[in-house]
């Protein structure tokens, strides 16, 4: 599905977008097909809600274009545009009924009152919200109101929902449970969607496609797994989350890649292209490419433990190096026996948990 | 459910799919121009231009600064005592207002009783009375042989009236209050009232103990409204015309009072300027800080439901408080309107409707005869052209005003005060003005009929500019995106997005323009329409001529106005959305 | 509802725009109406009114101006541009000034033969009297009997002990009838005035801004009780007033008017040099120097006719008293000394 239809719904090209002079976009590609999810995810201030208003309509680009099956919307006034909108913080209308706030698009693209009323009612079901048309918007709750969000900018049948950081003020459990009603909910409509959120772990339960951005560009773009497996840049990589990061140097490119640090020497599975003995390069071990093995294995590391965090289905291990001030971070499945702090233990790493940049 | 939305096609879709055409273009160009091109036509034509004109026959008739007219200004010390009374006499009626004003905020803000709709509809009244009125009302009350003198002699046995305020600093004073308070009232109160209950909850819980709460919690949230509430009725004190001439008598002149005495009877023009514009520079001075407070006071949007913070008094001590305030607001707001209706129905010691059938006899066949009917529908003409003038000023500033403060907020700081001008410029002034610069084609108003709802507005659009600007800062940027984004062009967003916001405030800008215009009585300094008596007008020609039917159908005459701007204001009650105005 | 409100106004905007549009200016000899300009004392019967509309064609437009002073000043603002035609109501203590300006052009009008000529203060007829009234003392009779004192029958009474706190006079620097009972004190008194309104200040004596507050506010009759100064400056004509608007037998209140107590005030009407229509606009003063408008002064403004041909009608001639020996001051006289005399005045009344 990623990709495989061959003119996408949605293109946006070389978009480039500056406030007061400072850039915020600074050419940045997008992609959506037909049915896709598409997630726009990075840091705060990385330019991703601009991208999605420019996408919207709601703030013209400075340079490149906005593409809407095979048709130049860049112009096309954001109320002309059909898609649909879902804010950071619902901005439901305040002066009208749950039932008028999703009956407004409707409204507007003037569709007759018995349409309207069956549309709502339809959609209130949906979100099992059936008896609360009349109810005033600030006699709901929290996840109520996201929940009227979400069918008012559903209602009208947009040809591309976006949704911006849509459950950014909830709290976690509420969250949780909300992403997997979404993805439910959005897959079972194959709506078209353009997810923007800052949250990596949201974006991995949603999203068909994750658009990494940084400081204005798009830094990575794949499926989820392929981004954590294999993050394109440091930034993606620190931005995962992945906090075992220290300088090596290569030892050797043939026929096993090898790198010399103050753990040791490392066998990654493989090395940045056009890598040379001798280059300094950055490695990055995953939290999760570790296990507990005393027997001998490709890469494994004696190290002293500082400390354990019991967390449920995992154990952080916090490590040092010896002699160094270097930390480690890996996460274990529970032991039954586990050492004291400050033994030394010896742990294997996965090679493909071994990821090299160069520089 | 299922169906992927661009497989179905759309009637409507492919008529909406059109570029932004050149015409969508020149419409939001369009929107624009009409945003700052109708304020700017307005103010410049109506107020900047005519000012121009007269400061400059005034102070330049000959090219260069008439320095010589100037010098009693410097050289006369009464010109400095008259802006030291002005000032003194300001401060201590604002401190007069605010002492009757700020227990009332507190009672109407915090308790629940019977009667509080009509009671606050009343104690608004004054604020739109005509002076000629209240100063018959107070004679009534307060003269020699008015009411409370009558009660004293009864009470002492007393001979002659112990009280003698007529012409007296004391009169000026209880006028100010009489008019003023309602303003603290309104502005306070509605802060107040919105001002969260669990923030003293929250200082009860660490401690704190009822006055402490109210010392370190409620004044200093509270202290921006007081101020601004202060700035504001100082400055009509400041400005003060018809109390000053009419109650205070020939002692007491205020700048205002000054001005329109040497403009009109020494006819000296260039004293007459000068004051003038120290007059407009101490008001911009004042609506600087004032503007500024208000900026702070945005109230957030939803408001804190009033039902939440406000409930019946309980105890004994609370149900004294307000009994003991609604008694003190009845004695100083409501006895002199009390008075009024009571003379206008005596005559000869008993209960009569003379006076009021005597307003339909055209006794003497005159031609400028009105019938109440006639008066009210004249006064209404011009008070629903005043609001219509007043909401499409008011609205296009308050846009104007909040899309400059997104964009250049410095300039905002600046443009927001120079709005309220109007309200601290001389009228005298501006008449003369209109008289020399709006004579002439294109401009040719001096003689017109819509003269007086252009004066009217002039006055009255403020009050809907600060009733709608506070709303309009509070709206998020993003309801009309959300709007916009389900499919409302431009003008149905401001149709069912921004208008019904603000609708309710815009209601109570609406009415208290209308009841400027239906109260105002600036016409003897401009050029009246004899043919078109208002209200006011109306009032005035029967207080012109001798005999007691004249005065008492000139007190008839008052009471079907107040009782038409009560009425208004009883509409505003209904209307208004949690006191969100700032006035 | 907004929506019809919006509606609405819009209709009245457009009506009060179509009533505002200026008639185009006809400089043919006879335009189809005129603007007489006036103070806001000036009255008269819708069917006089219409009978000149009748006879000519022409309708009048009456615009207000404020009092005699207010009016003159509007008019020396834009003496190129005019508000309109005709203007009633200068006094002679303003003629001066009006006539230094050059506002007004000659006219003989025939009807000068029937006027006085002890009232044709303006010997090139600018501005040609149209009627007349005198400012002199009035009491309250009904209060002076129950006080058991005698009323006052010369002005010198007023600073009498027996008078202490009974009078109420208005402030010369803002209201006519004030002004002119200042003239009759200069009249009386020259230079020495200052030492009358000294002691009728320490006699207590009150100063209201306008006639209106001094008549309704403070004086016993006027005030229907409310008031406590037996004693107003006003009209000779005001019992008859009080007679005609109340309905009454006999007047509740009498004016004095014996010898130099009174100042008599002569109203004047004159043709703007700069109205387009000199011709139609003379049409106009010679109606109002007519006697269908001069026998409907009376009771509508309570001044007397100029024209002798007038009759003043029963009222005036049972009520109405002309006082004897007015005081006279020259126009001249009066437009040089005038700031000055309310200068002194205010300096010894009020600072």
């Amino acid at each position: 599905m990623v990709g495989s239809s061959p003119v996408p719904f949605l293109m946006a090209n070389q978009i480039t977008k500056a406030f007061a002079d400072t850039p915020v976009l600074r050419g940045v590609d997008l992609t959506i097909a037909a049915g896709e999810t598409v997630c726009l995810l990075g840091p705060s201030g990385c330019g991703k809600t601009t991208l999605l208003r420019v996408v919207a309509g709601l703030e013209p680009p400075d340079a490149g274009q906005v593409i809407c099956e095979g048709e130049d919307v860049t112009h096309v006034p954001v109320h002309q545009r059909e898609f649909g909108l879902m804010f950071q913080d619902y901005v439901l209308f305040p002066h009208m009924s749950v039932f008028d706030n999703i009956a407004f698009g409707l409204r507007m693209h003037r569709w007759s009152p018995q349409q309207i009323r069956q549309r709502v009612q339809e959609l209130l079901t949906l979100v099992n919200l059936q008896h609360f048309g009349p109810r005033k918007v600030y006699e709901l709750s929290g996840g109520q109101q996201q929940r009227v969000a979400l069918v008012r900018s559903l209602a009208p049948k947009p040809r591309l929902l976006m949704l911006d950081e849509p459950l950014g003020s909830l709290d976690r459990e509420l969250r949780d449970r909300l992403q997997d009603e979404l993805r439910t909910l959005l897959g079972g409509l194959r709506q078209t969607t353009l997810y923007v959120t800052h949250d990596q772990w949201e974006a991995f339960a949603i999203a068909d496609r994750i658009v990494l951005m940084n400081a204005g560009r798009v830094e990575q773009v794949g499926a989820a797994d392929a981004i954590y497996l294999r993050p394109a840049s440091l930034f993606v990589s620190r931005f995962l989350g992945f906090r075992n990061e220290f300088p090596a140097r290569i030892m050797a490119l043939n026929p096993a890649p090898a790198l010399e640090c103050l753990l040791g020497v490392l066998h990654p599975a493989e090395l940045p292209p056009q890598s040379a003995v001798g280059d300094t390069v950055t490695v990055v071990i995953r939290p999760e490419a570790a296990t507990l093995r005393y027997e001998a294995c490709g890469n494994q590391l004696s190290l002293r433990l500082l400390d354990l965090s019991f967390r449920g289905a995992q154990t952080v291990w916090r490590l040092a190096a010896p002699g160094s001030e270097q930390v480690l971070e890996f996460y274990l499945p529970p032991q039954v026996h586990r050492p004291r702090i400050g033994d030394t233990v010896k742990v294997c790493v996965e090679p493909h948990g071994i990821i090299v940049f160069g520089g | 459910m299922n169906h992927p939305p661009h497989s179905v096609p759309d009637p409507i879709r492919k008529r909406l799919r059109t570029r932004r055409s050149l015409p969508g273009r020149m419409l939001a160009w369009g929107g624009q121009v009409l945003l700052w091109g109708v304020p700017l036509l307005f103010f410049g034509a109506f107020f900047f231009y005519p000012l121009a004109a007269i400061f400059r026959l005034s102070l330049f008739p000959e090219g260069h600064l008439v320095t010589e007219a100037l010098r009693p200004l410097i050289e006369k010390s009464y010109y400095a005592r008259v802006l030291w009374f002005t000032v003194w006499q300001a401060t201590a009626s604002t401190a007069g207002a605010l002492l009757l004003g700020l227990p009332a905020a507190a009672i109407f803000s915090h308790y629940r009783f019977p009667g509080k709709a009509l009671l606050r509809a009343l104690t608004t009244l004054p604020f739109v009375m005509p002076t000629v009125v209240v100063a018959t009302a107070f004679t009534a009350l307060l003269g020699p042989r008015g009411m409370l003198n009558d009660i004293l002699r009864t009470l002492f046995h007393l001979d002659s009236s112990p009280l003698h305020l007529q012409n007296t600093i004391w009169i000026i004073l209880l006028a100010h209050v009489f008019y003023n308070t309602s303003v603290v009232i309104r502005l306070v109160g509605g802060f107040w009232a919105n001002l969260d209950p669990r923030l003293g909850a929250a200082a009860a819980v660490l401690g704190a103990k009822p006055w402490q709460r109210f010392r370190q919690i409620t004044v200093p949230l509270l202290l921006p409204a007081v101020a601004a509430a202060s700035l504001l009725v100082f400055m009509f004190n400041f400005t003060s015309f018809g109390v000053i001439l009419i109650l205070g008598g020939p002692g007491f002149a205020t700048v205002e009072v000054e001005i329109y005495r040497t403009a009109v009877r020494l006819f000296d023009l260039p004293v007459a300027a000068a004051l003038s514009l120290l007059q407009m520079l101490f008001t911009l001075g004042l609506m600087v800080g004032y503007t500024h407070l208000q900026q702070r006071l945005t109230l957030p949007l939803p408001l804190r439901p009033q039902s939440a913070t406000q409930r019946p008094p309980r105890t004994a001590g609370e149900r004294g408080l307000v009994f003991g305030v609604l008694l003190l607001l009845g004695v100083f707001l409501l006895s002199p309107l009390f008075a009024l209706v009571q003379r206008s129905l005596t005559l000869g010691g008993g209960l009569s409707l003379q006076f009021y059938r005597a307003l339909f006899v055209n006794r003497s066949d005159s031609v400028f005869f009105v019938t109440p009917i006639l008066a009210v529908r004249n006064s209404l003409m011009f008070a629903v052209t005043t609001v219509f003038m007043a909401v499409t000023i008011g609205l296009s500033t308050a846009y104007l005003l909040r899309q400059t403060e997104l964009r250049h907020k410095r300039f905002a700081y600046l443009l927001d005060p120079v709005l309220m001008l109007p309200l601290g410029t001389s009228a005298v002034t501006l008449g003369f003005g209109y008289i020399i610069a709006l004579g002439k084609p294109p401009l040719n108003l001096r003689a017109s009929l819509l003269i007086l709802p252009i004066a009217h507005t002039l006055i009255a659009f403020p009050f809907v500019l600060r009733s709608v600007l506070p709303i309009l800062r509070g709206m998020q940027p993003q309801i009309r995106e959300a709007a916009a984004v389900l499919g409302a062009s431009p003008a149905a967003v401001w149709r069912r997005i921004d208008l019904p916001i603000l609708a309710r405030a815009l209601m109570v800008g609406m009415v208290f323009a209308f009841t400027i215009s239906m109260g105002e009585f600036g016409a003897s300094l401009l050029v009246s329409r004899p043919q078109f008596p208002t209200l006011p007008i109306a009032i005035y020609r029967f207080l012109g001529q001798p005999g007691l039917n004249n005065y008492g159908q000139a007190l008839a005459m008052s009471v079907i106005l107040m009782a038409t701007t009560a009425v208004g204001f009883l509409g505003i009650e209904n209307l208004r959305y949690g006191d969100m105005g700032e006035f | 509802m907004f929506k019809r409100t919006l509606l609405l106004s819009l209709f009245l905007i457009f009506l009060l725009a179509a009533c505002a549009i200026p008639q185009p200016p006809t400089t043919a000899t006879k335009p189809s109406s005129l603007t007489l300009i006036t103070h806001d004392s000036f009255d008269v019967s819708e069917d006089v009114l219409q009978q000149f509309t009748a006879e000519t064609g022409i309708e009048v437009k009456i615009l207000k101006s404020g009092d005699a002073g207010e009016m003159l000043n509007t008019l020396l603002l834009s003496p190129e541009n005019p508000l309109g035609d005709v203007v009633y109501g200068i006094d002679n203590t303003f003629l001066s000034r009006a006539l230094e300006a050059n506002l007004f052009s000659p006219y003989e009008a025939p009807a000068l033969a029937d006027i006085s000529q002890s009232l044709q203060l303006d010997p090139t007829h600018r501005l040609i009297p149209v009627d007349f009234g005198y400012v002199t003392l009035n009491y309250d009779i009904a209060w002076f009997e129950k006080a058991g004192i005698d009323p006052p029958d010369d002005i010198s009474d007023l600073i009498d002990p027996a008078y202490k706190g009974l009078t109420v006079v208005e402030n010369p620097a803002s209201s006519s009838p004030g002004l002119a009972f200042l003239f009759v004190t200069v009249g009386r008194y020259g230079s020495d005035f200052p030492a009358f309104w000294e002691s009728l200040r320490a006699n207590d004596v009150l100063v209201t801004e306008g006639w209106s507050d001094a008549y309704w506010g403070a004086f016993t009759v006027g005030s229907g009780g409310d008031g406590d100064r037996p004693i107003v400056v006003s009209y000779a004509t005001s019992p008859v007033a009080e007679v005609y608007y109340n309905e009454l037998d006999a007047a509740p209140t009498a004016s004095v008017n014996t010898k130099g107590n009174s100042f008599e005030q002569v109203e004047f009407v004159g043709v703007l040099a700069n109205s387009p229509h000199q011709q139609a606009a003379r049409q106009l003063v010679d109606f109002l120097l007519s006697p269908p408008f001069q026998e409907d002064i009376p009771l509508h403004m309570f001044v007397y006719p100029v024209n002798s041909q007038a009759n003043v009608g029963e009222l005036f001639q049972t009520w109405a008293e002309v006082p004897k020996s007015p005081v006279v001051l020259l126009p001249d006289l009066i437009s040089t000394h005038r700031e000055e005399w309310i200068g002194t005045w205010t300096d010894v009344m009020l600072r």
